[in-house]
């Protein structure tokens, strides 16, 4: 098992609907690649932040309530939400579209999970990819381990 | 032609629903679907899967994906689109309609009125309705209570607004399946109209706008003019059609059940036209219209007067 990327990726609010590339380098005779992406925090915890954000963006986006005081207490706490994609040298190998801020992918010709498709791990330039989806925190520590066997 | 069951807007653990693709397919057969569309966020990876778990259920799967992206949900539907999620932007989304449709595709604006950032952040549409206006299809019920709430009432009030411009968008129900739902809350669901229940004809169905979305009520309705009969979707040589309706109870819809139906209206660019409405009685009203005709029909459910079903509209005219 070879590690070609090990790293801490800081997401701001700067980011907010973009997508962030990082890029990456696989050596020849690689058939396996194994993803290992978390980031924290998940939550923001601060009730009173979550509820103006709430009334704030629902008022701008529906032009009035959408939701009662009551249901928008439910929304909290208000949560970061991150996706991830991935390019090979071939083009786009898939997207990992969910909640959970801890995520394991393994990548091969044969099988794959998670939102990727199977493909082979050629030698070359690729890229990950994390699309801020939602940040509602002032920064995103996300954490990346990618290795190839 | 047939009306099919269908639920046009699924997801697996290939994105975020909970239900693997042989899951989900299992449940839509127990609950009575003649076909789902998959359509797992950004990604096809469950396609296939799904495929081939409907061949053994004997359940249509449909190849989609949902345009997950920032600014808002598309569905789109067919598995012959080559757009890259990641490429569409508030400045090209239109064109990435266009490419879609021009591969065969059919493309649904998804729960566009549904609450965004920071709760469900890319789920309100915030694309210019202008550069959207070229799907096939808009979600005008979705997910849960979908006939209930602003969200609902905002929704109808957009479709109908690009009705009056002359656009055709059939409506549809989302479901925007995630979880297995063993108790459902409020939900709908979306028949479409075909020769049989194969992929080819629901999708020729579907792009013929031969649709209605419904909480728990059959809507059998043509318009009919001359010695012609015409079904939901067509162009009519005239406005000047009658419109034959008769409506009976869903009866596995596993939600709230209407208890009784209170009227049909008849919606046209040219105003409302209403007529008392009873179970299994077949009624006919004159309408006169220059653009388009759409049927709701309304009727008492969970001790209330609801709206129960909406079809999509009959056309007269050139499209704008």
């Amino acid at each position: 098992m070879q590690t070609v990327l090990e790293g801490q990726y800081e997401i701001t609010r700067k980011n907010q609907s973009t997508h962030v590339r990082i890029p990456f380098r696989v050596p020849e005779k690689a058939e396996k690649m194994h993803i290992s992406v978390s980031y924290d925090p998940k939550y923001n915890f601060d009730e009173e932040y979550g509820l103006a954000l709430i009334e704030e963006s629902m008022l701008k986006q529906a032009g009035e309530p959408l939701m009662s005081k009551g249901e928008m207490r439910a929304c909290l706490p208000v949560d970061n939400h991150l996706s991830f994609s991935i390019d090979s040298p071939d083009g786009a190998v898939g997207t990992a579209h969910r909640g959970d801020n801890r995520q394991n992918f393994t990548i091969s010709a044969d099988d794959a999970q998670g939102g990727f498709y199977p493909c082979e791990i050629k030698s070359g330039d690729w890229t990950f990819i994390v699309s801020v989806t939602c940040i509602v925190t002032d920064t995103i520590t996300v954490s990346l381990k990618i290795e190839v066997e | 032609m047939r009306y099919y069951r269908c639920e046009l807007h699924t997801h697996t653990t290939l994105s975020d629903g909970k239900m693997t693709p042989e899951e989900l397919v299992e449940r839509a057969k127990e609950c009575g679907y003649d076909a789902i569309a998959l359509t797992d966020h950004n990604t096809t990876a469950g396609v296939e899967r799904a495929v081939k778990a409907g061949e053994k259920a004997g359940l249509t799967v449909l190849r989609g994906i949902e345009w997950t992206t920032f600014w808002g949900h598309l569905t789109v539907i067919g598995g012959s689109s080559d757009v890259l999620w990641r490429d569409i932007t508030p400045e090209n989304v239109a064109e990435k309609i266009k490419r879609a449709r021009e591969k065969g595709d059919i493309v649904a604006l998804a729960h566009p009125r549904r609450m965004g950032y920071p709760v469900c952040s890319g789920c309100h549409c915030d694309y210019d309705i202008e550069s959207v206006a070229g799907v096939n299809n808009y979600e005008v019920w979705s997910h849960y209570y979908p006939n209930e709430g602003v969200a609902a009432r905002q929704q109808r009030e957009q479709w109908y607004s690009l009705l009056d411009r002359g656009l055709r968008i059939a409506a549809v129900y989302g479901y925007d399946w995630h979880n297995r739902d063993d108790i459902p809350p409020s939900y709908a669901y979306t028949y479409v109209g075909a020769e049989n229940a194969d992929a080819d004809a629901l999708m020729r169905g579907i792009k013929s706008g031969a649709t209605f979305i419904t909480v728990g009520v059959s809507v059998d309705c043509k318009a009919v003019v001359g010695e012609k009969e015409y079904v939901t979707g067509s162009v009519l040589p005239t406005g000047e059609a009658d419109i034959e309706i008769i409506c009976n109870p869903i009866k596995d819809y596993r939600s709230d059940k209407p208890t009784r139906l209170i009227r049909a209206e008849l919606h046209t660019d040219k105003g409302v036209v209403s007529t008392p409405l009873e179970f299994g009685k077949k009624v006919k009203i004159k309408t006169a219209f220059a653009k388009y005709c759409t049927v709701e029909v309304y009727g008492e459910r969970k001790r209330e007067e609801q709206l129960l079903a909406i079809t999509s509209a009959f056309y007269t005219g050139g499209e704008r």
